[in-house]
């Protein structure tokens, strides 16, 4: 059975093999695909590896610019440059022009222009406003397909390599800003660190502050209770001075009355004076007279000598006396002067200090009030303390929520309000400043009157000392004036006896002591005893003005009971004083522990004041952190959101910073059109093919005849025809589909039909050649040509032997003179080409029709 | 004018055999103009190829098989017309006998054509299609073809399944207007058949066996091979 099978088999074979035609037919058969698919892969191959035998046209049209730091960039030289070195395809240089008169001739099959704006579009990648660089690749419409997609693959790679060397750069520059912005929060992080401790210092100082309130309030208090105790001792030293207001009051009660007698004793001293003057002067006159009298009379020397020394001695008593009334006007004067000062540095006193006691209340009330609605400094103090605790409390949970990566935003709007809340506690912290300003004011005034009341009080006591002394100094005066009246008394009595005598003895003398004429008359003399005796009344007036009723006398004895009085006022004024005294001791006293609490309290003001100036000034500093901190973190925000906001645009450039713009020249726009000239030259080979596969290859009795010629004349005809039908649908095709620009009908039917005929002509050859087996060996010469430089690959591609038949093999022909004709150029050089190959193949199907017309009759039918 | 006897073919000795392949053998005879000659043999294969090599498309392997008549190339061939040769040439059966005779290069106008087809008999099948002929009318119409084409020779298989089934007396009346044609027309002509009795009608007779050698002698027919010695070898 299998040895059946096996000649079943093997039979048919055998049979085609005892026959040489079948043998060849047989070894054709097994050659053919192996021959294709060598040539295949020769092409391919080929083609796989020799992109940079692509002509590819470099066009560099760039101006160059000039970056943001004003540097040159001249990219499109370098990439002109590096394409050049890398050698990927057959760049080469030309201009616009050239290159699209190479692009329709195909001398290129594809060109990359470099725009002028190529290198302003590489700088713009380093700015704000970065733009995508553009390269625009021309192609034609129906370029080789296979070399423009091997040269778009390489301008896509060196697109793409570009991409990614100018993305980098883009990239850094992003990143770098990036990292700039990072630095800055992250410098940003680093002050609010600080931030974090300088409101913790903040905090402390605060709380320093409060506790220096505290202290001040303290303080305040204390010096509220030291100005209480200056109240009580201005109270007491008030009620001293209102004692001593009253002893003043009744020493100045008494003082008119001392007055009046110290007026009236000094009238009456005026007069005594007067008196004693005349005395004085009737005494000399006396004195002379006597002596005259002496010297007549012969005066006893014992009475002259006794009235001698009695007028010395009232002559200097009566001196005395007129010393005396004098200091005791003297002393009279100051003590009302000093009693009128008195009352005045009295109540000015009082107004001082009850300003002072007024500021120290207002003082008091500004640093410690719970009136809520004007707190006082220890309120504002302590509530800033809060509130600070409160800000760091929350500025602790924003660096926390930076730290955790939370929303910037977020952070930025919390550290707003704690800027708010900042700016809140700085006007508390300038109203504690104020009140606590206004509470030193207060004080210093208050210090200022107690200093002015205690001035006035000082200057009390020198009135008091100096009414004290004209008191003394009058007191003395009137003792003075007491004891020249006694004396003078004292003379008179003395003087009366040798008077007396003098009188006895000189009765006889009287008509010279009773004088001569009468008084008023001319020559008047008066006499010693008028002289005497009016002397005699003068000092009877004197003593009288020296009694008791007397002037003097009434005087002194005013005066005596003025000073009485004047003593018993001075004595409870002396208590009130010494009282005042002491009140004014305690009054120093407290005036000494107000000064100690004032300047405590002022220190501690002014420590606070600059604990308050520091705080305020690290408020300021932490609030200028915080709003450098929020403009740093804004800007960086800012900067990051303006690096984000146009990730949009930004995106595909920092992904693709190059782009490729395609432009397409000659034709128009279709899917089909690269491969229509490749498509239209089979779909004519076959047309060929079928049209001798169906029609007669010769005429067997012109051949027989031996007129072969005639044979393949006759024989073309229908074969011609029927390519002339099938080219018609073929052509519509192409022009319906295979996008043939306007204008080149002409020449692409003429293609056509040319390419046509010599594709027919090609296979009645090759059917001639080959007999029966034309039909598989012209698809494999179809195969073969395909695979021939112009067909379906370019030139540059594929190795010489495949680029040599694609110079003489039909179909690349065709193919490549419709590709000429669809990009403007010409198919002449084509319709030529295929003309000649039209004649060569009728006159190689004549010549094998005449080597046909040798008939081998074992290969005909078996008769 | 060529003399009327000129020898037109001259075979000697001519053997065709390739392989497996055998067809005649030791052929040697001389055609001349104006002495038609038959070929003489039972099977077809031998006066087909016989035939082939007289008008200069088969070469004998062996021998020589020379044509003494002036080429006209490529255009205008050999001259030679031969009739319908099965698996060579075939008439499209759709043709009609007038249409296939038009296609004949020597063809001028249906009026020659028509009176050419006349000397065979044939005039009443020119609108005919060839499909539709009977065997008799093929025979003269493959004979009309070569002999219309001829110049220098022509050469007419009557063994050809082309004219398979023809009568014997058509046969032997289509050979005899062939002779009479071909001498009238001055043309050397050459007829293979496989009936000796056809044969013995042209002046001229070649065996190319011995068995049809001995027919002819049956006829009385003298025989080339026999005068000229076959080589059976």
């Amino acid at each position: 059975m299998p040895r059946q099978v096996l000649r079943a088999v093997w039979e048919p074979i055998a049979s085609i093999m005892r026959r040489p035609r079948g043998r060849a037919l047989l070894s054709l058969a097994l050659l053919a695909p192996i021959a294709i698919v060598l040539v295949a892969l020769l092409a391919l191959s080929s083609a796989a590896e020799a992109p940079e035998r692509i002509p590819v046209a470099l066009v560099n049209l760039d101006e160059g610019a000039a970056d943001a730091s004003g540097r040159g960039v001249f990219a499109g030289s370098e990439l002109v440059d590096d394409l050049l070195d890398a050698g990927e395809l057959a760049w080469v240089e030309v201009d616009r022009a050239t290159a699209e008169e190479g692009l329709r001739t195909g001398a290129f099959s594809l060109a990359l222009v470099i725009p002028e704006s190529y290198s302003a579009s590489v700088a713009s990648l380093s700015s704000d406003d970065p733009e995508r660089a553009v390269l625009e690749v021309i192609s034609t419409e129906s370029g080789n397909p296979l070399a423009n997609g091997e040269s778009a693959a390489v301008i896509k790679r060196i697109q793409s390599r570009l991409g990614a060397e100018l993305g980098e750069d883009y990239l850094l520059s992003i990143l770098g800003d990036v990292h700039g912005q990072a630095m800055r929060i992250s410098m940003a992080a680093d002050g609010s660190v600080a931030l974090e401790d300088g409101l913790s210092a903040l905090g402390e100082g605060m709380s320093g502050l409060s506790e220096g309130l505290l202290g001040s309030a303290d303080g305040a208090s204390a010096l509220s209770q030291g100005i209480g105790q200056l109240s009580l001792g201005l109270d007491a030293t008030a009620t001293g001075v209102e004692g001593v207001s009253v002893g003043l009051r009744a020493l100045s009660d008494g003082t008119p009355a001392l007055a009046q007698g110290a007026s009236a004793l000094s009238e009456g001293l005026g007069s005594l004076s007067g008196a004693a003057m005349g005395i004085g002067s009737g005494l000399s006159s006396m004195g002379s007279s006597l002596s005259a009298l002496a010297d007549k009379l012969s005066l006893d020397d014992g009475d002259a000598a006794e009235l001698a020394r009695i007028a010395a001695g009232m002559g200097s008593e009566g001196a005395v006396l007129l010393d005396a009334l004098g200091s005791s006007s003297d002393a009279a004067a100051r003590s009302g002067e000093a009693a009128s000062d008195l009352e005045e540095a009295s109540a000015s006193s009082r107004t001082s200090l009850d300003a002072a006691s007024a500021a120290v209340d207002s003082s008091a009330a500004a640093l410690d009030s719970t009136d809520p609605s004007s707190p006082g400094a220890l309120q504002r103090a302590q509530g800033a303390s809060a509130e600070l605790t409160s800000m760091h409390r929350e500025l602790g949970e924003i660096l926390a929520l930076l730290e955790t990566g939370g929303s910037p935003e977020l952070a930025i709007e919390r550290i707003a309000l704690l800027e708010a809340r900042m700016a809140a506690l700085e006007e508390d912290q300038a109203m504690v400043v104020d009140s606590i300003d206004a509470a030193a004011r207060g004080v210093d005034q208050a210090a200022g009157e107690v200093r002015s009341a205690r001035s006035d009080l000082d200057m009390q006591g020198s009135v008091l000392d100096g009414l004290l002394a004209a008191l003394d100094d009058l007191s003395a005066a009137s003792d003075d004036i007491e004891g020249s009246a006694t004396a003078l008394m004292g003379y008179a009595s003395d003087a009366s006896e040798p008077i007396g005598r003098a009188v006895v003895n000189v009765v006889s003398v009287r008509a010279a002591l009773a004088g001569v004429g009468e008084p008023g008359q001319e020559g008047h003399v008066p006499g010693i005893a008028s002289g005497v005796s009016s002397m005699a009344d003068a000092v009877s007036a004197l003593g009288i003005q020296l009694s008791n009723e007397g002037a003097v006398g009434l005087g002194a004895a005013q005066l005596a009971s003025g000073a009485v009085a004047l003593d018993a006022a001075l004595e409870p004024l002396a208590h009130a004083t010494g009282s005042m005294a002491d009140g004014l001791g305690a009054l120093t006293s407290a005036l000494s522990g107000i000064g100690q609490g004032v300047s405590g309290l002022s220190q501690g003001l002014t420590i606070m004041a600059d604990v308050s100036a520091q705080t305020s000034a690290g408020a300021r500093s932490i609030a200028k952190a915080s709003q450098g901190l929020g403009d740093t973190m804004r800007a960086a925000g800012d900067e990051l959101g303006g690096l984000s906001a146009g990730y949009r645009d930004r995106a595909p450039i920092a992904a693709s910073p190059v782009g490729i713009e395609s432009t397409r020249v000659g034709g128009r726009a279709s899917a089909a059109s690269p491969y229509a000239p490749s498509l239209l030259a089979l779909s004519l080979w076959v047309a060929g093919m079928l049209a001798v596969a169906l029609l007669p290859r010769s005429d067997a009795r012109l051949v027989l005849g031996g007129r072969v010629a005639l044979s393949v004349a006759r024989t073309l005809p229908p074969l011609l025809l029927l390519g002339l039908v099938q080219v018609l649908p073929i052509g519509v095709a192409g022009l319906l589909f295979g996008g043939v620009p306007d204008g080149v009908a002409g020449g692409y039917w003429a293609v056509l039909l040319v390419g046509e005929a010599c594709l027919i002509v090609a296979n009645l050859a090759l059917a001639l050649a080959v007999g029966r087996a034309f039909v598989p060996v012209s698809l494999s010469v179809l195969a073969l040509q395909l695979f021939c430089a112009g067909a379906l690959l370019p030139a540059p591609l594929l190795p010489a032997p495949l680029v040599a038949l694609g110079a003489i093999l039909p179909v690349p022909i065709v193919a490549d003179g419709l590709r000429s004709l669809f990009v403007g150029g010409g198919a002449l050089s084509a319709v030529v080409t295929l003309c000649a190959i039209a004649a060569l193949c009728v006159a190689l199907a004549v010549g094998l029709t005449a080597a046909h017309r040798r008939i081998r009759p074992e290969l005909l039918p078996a008769r | 004018m060529q003399a009327p006897d000129q020898i037109v073919v001259s075979v000697r000795d001519a053997t065709y055999r390739r392989g497996a392949y055998r067809s005649f053998a030791h052929v040697s005879l001389d055609l001349r103009r104006g002495i038609p000659l038959a070929l003489l043999s039972f099977s077809p294969a031998p006066v087909r190829d016989l035939l082939l090599a007289l008008v200069g498309v088969v070469e004998p392997t062996s021998g020589s098989c020379v044509l003494h008549i002036p080429r006209g190339g490529l255009l205008h061939g050999t001259g030679a017309g031969i009739g319908v040769v099965s698996g060579i040439w075939e008439p499209d059966p759709s043709w009609t006998v007038g249409e296939a005779l038009r296609r004949e290069p020597a063809s001028s106008d249906e009026v020659d054509d028509l009176e050419f087809l006349a000397l065979l008999s044939l005039a009443t099948e020119f609108d005919r299609r060839i499909g539709d002929l009977d065997p008799a009318a093929r025979g003269r119409f493959s004979a009309a073809l070569a002999l219309r084409s001829a110049r220098s020779i022509a050469a007419v298989d009557l063994t050809d399944p082309f004219i398979a089934g023809i009568p014997f007396e058509d046969l032997l009346a289509l050979m005899g207007d062939i002779v009479a044609l071909s001498v009238e027309l001055d043309i050397p002509c050459v007829v293979g058949t496989s009936e000796p009795r056809a044969a013995v009608l042209a002046p001229s007779a070649h065996p190319l066996d011995i068995p049809e050698a001995e027919a002819l002698e049956r006829l009385g027919y003298p025989s080339a091979m026999r005068r000229e010695g076959p080589d059976h070898a």
